[in-house]
């Protein structure tokens, strides 16, 4: 299996069980979307995956539900998740997720290097 | 005290040959990335680690112990033939026809338990094109299948599995038809302390470049974590930077209840151990100086925030709890270590500098050092 995507997504926290569970489905375990972004406004993850997922996220977003994922939790989600996707090695996925976060206006509740 | 006595100690800059972390008494746990054995990138330690990135989800330790599980094998359904010899054939191609071993315990003595299960196969007349091992009972869900060969074919299973509810089964061997014969089937109960994780986004990485293999941290989730907190006094580590950049938070330990644990690399030139509301006895960076300072400038020249691996041995002044490995948490403050681990020994008390330098010249030699 080869993991050639590294990839950080964020959702509102309204949206996040949902989110989690889409997750799940697809056979990434529970409790994804760990990370608490100003405040707990929103949650995020950072990840490696490989192009099926890549796939599967791109094929749920033109209306093609990922099997076993419920699509009202799709249809819940997609609309205001955060994504950034791209190759593994392009930068550190810390610094992608802090982007993703900056683009949005979105902080860590901690300081990850202080 | 050694118990082979002091005259095995190595000489300055090599390490002895046979000796490991396991060497000296009192090892809590040890992780070593260099054995891609113990690495897997399932929690329930399915699909060995084979490749730079792939995600780790279980970590087995260097001095784990696998006792055979007692109770005799038997095999409950008759669509398996006991050649008398230790080898049991099935020929069924009626359709799915599933058993399981029992082992002499009852289902719940394995949940949450490890199992190693491994036996040799050969493939005969009608060979199935598959065989699975289930890890959760009948539910295809966490199962591992593995294609087989052509008619005749040979081979052997080694895996793992992780018992979750009580109608798991132990072990359940199926195919889609066939007849095959396996033997020297083994249960063994996997003691010790496993990292895991069942979070996909949450593993770290594992990597490899020239000589030197690695468990990543993201610096974002990324955590791996003891089922149950040990105590440990005393840990010698190999790790590096995952980036270069300033003021990265290198965590080396974490610990549950209370205690944090950490390494702070200030800037290129400023290393800190952070013993949180715990107090640090002593710490050193490479063979260099003991110090007590928290907070210690390192020899001129020496760039910390390069890749270059370099070991951190600390004492603490009193056990702690360890749990995690990247990360901890402590009331509002949370950290994901964004470093390399190459390697790490947790031991429940002081060494002596004798015990010290044997486990130190073998970390430093996967340090390359």
């Amino acid at each position: 299996m080869t993991y050639s995507y590294q990839i950080a997504l964020i959702v509102p926290a309204a949206q996040r069980e949902a989110a989690k569970r889409i997750a799940e489905a697809m056979g990434w375990g529970p409790d994804n979307y760990r990370v608490p972004l100003s405040d707990g406004a929103y949650y995020g993850l950072s990840a490696v995956a490989q192009p099926s997922f890549v796939d599967a996220l791109a094929a749920a977003g033109s209306g093609t539900a990922p099997e076993g994922v419920d699509p009202a939790d799709l249809e819940a989600v997609l609309p205001v998740l955060l994504s950034s996707i791209e190759p593994v090695g392009t930068r550190a996925q810390a610094d992608q997720f802090d982007a993703l976060c900056a683009q949005h206006g979105l902080t860590r509740s901690f300081e990850p290097g202080a | 005290m050694l118990a082979f006595g002091l005259s095995l100690a190595p000489g300055r800059g090599r390490a002895a040959r046979g000796i490991t972390p396991a060497s000296v008494p009192g090892l809590v746990a040890w992780y070593d990335a260099f054995d891609q054995t113990t690495l897997f990138q399932s929690s329930f330690g399915g699909d060995a680690v084979s490749s730079n990135g792939a995600p780790i989800g279980m970590a087995l330790p260097g001095n784990r112990r696998e006792p055979e599980l007692s109770g005799a094998l038997t095999f409950p359904d008759l669509v398996w033939t006991d050649n008398g010899d230790g080898s049991y054939t099935r020929d069924n191609d009626s359709g799915f026809s599933a058993f399981y071993l029992n082992t002499g315990h009852s289902a719940s003595y394995f949940i949450g338990k490890l199992i190693r299960v491994s036996f040799d196969y050969t493939l005969e007349a009608d060979s199935p094109s598959r065989i699975l091992v289930y890890r959760r009972g009948q539910s295809d869900q966490g199962n591992e299948s593995f294609a087989v060969g052509a008619f005749g074919t040979s081979g052997r299973y080694d895996g793992y599995i992780r018992v979750v509810g009580p109608s798991d089964r132990p072990v359940w061997i199926d195919s889609n038809g066939g007849k095959y014969t396996i033997r020297n089937f083994r249960l063994r109960e996997v003691v010790g302390q496993v990292l895991m994780q069942t979070t996909a986004a949450a593993r770290p990485t594992y990597g490899a470049s020239g000589s030197h293999r690695w468990i990543a941290g993201d610096g974002v989730d990324d955590v791996l974590q003891l089922a149950e907190p040990v105590q440990y006094q005393t840990l010698i580590m190999v790790l590096s930077h995952a980036v270069v950049q300033a003021a990265v938070v290198a965590l080396v330990g974490a610990v549950a209840g209370g205690g944090t644990h950490y390494v702070h690399i200030a800037d290129a030139t400023t290393l800190s151990l952070d013993g949180g509301t715990m107090k640090t006895g002593r710490w050193k960076q490479n063979d260099g100086p003991w110090t007590s300072k928290e907070r210690n400038p390192v020899a001129p020249g020496r760039d910390l925030l390069s890749r270059t691996p370099y070991v951190l041995s600390a004492e603490l002044e009193e056990p702690q709890e360890f749990r995690n490995l990247l990360h901890f948490e402590n009331g509002s403050t949370v950290r994901y270590g964004n470093v390399r681990i190459y390697g790490a020994a947790f031991y429940d008390r002081i060494l002596t500098d004798a015990e010290h330098t044997l486990v130190y010249r073998y970390m430093a030699g996967k340090a390359g050092l």
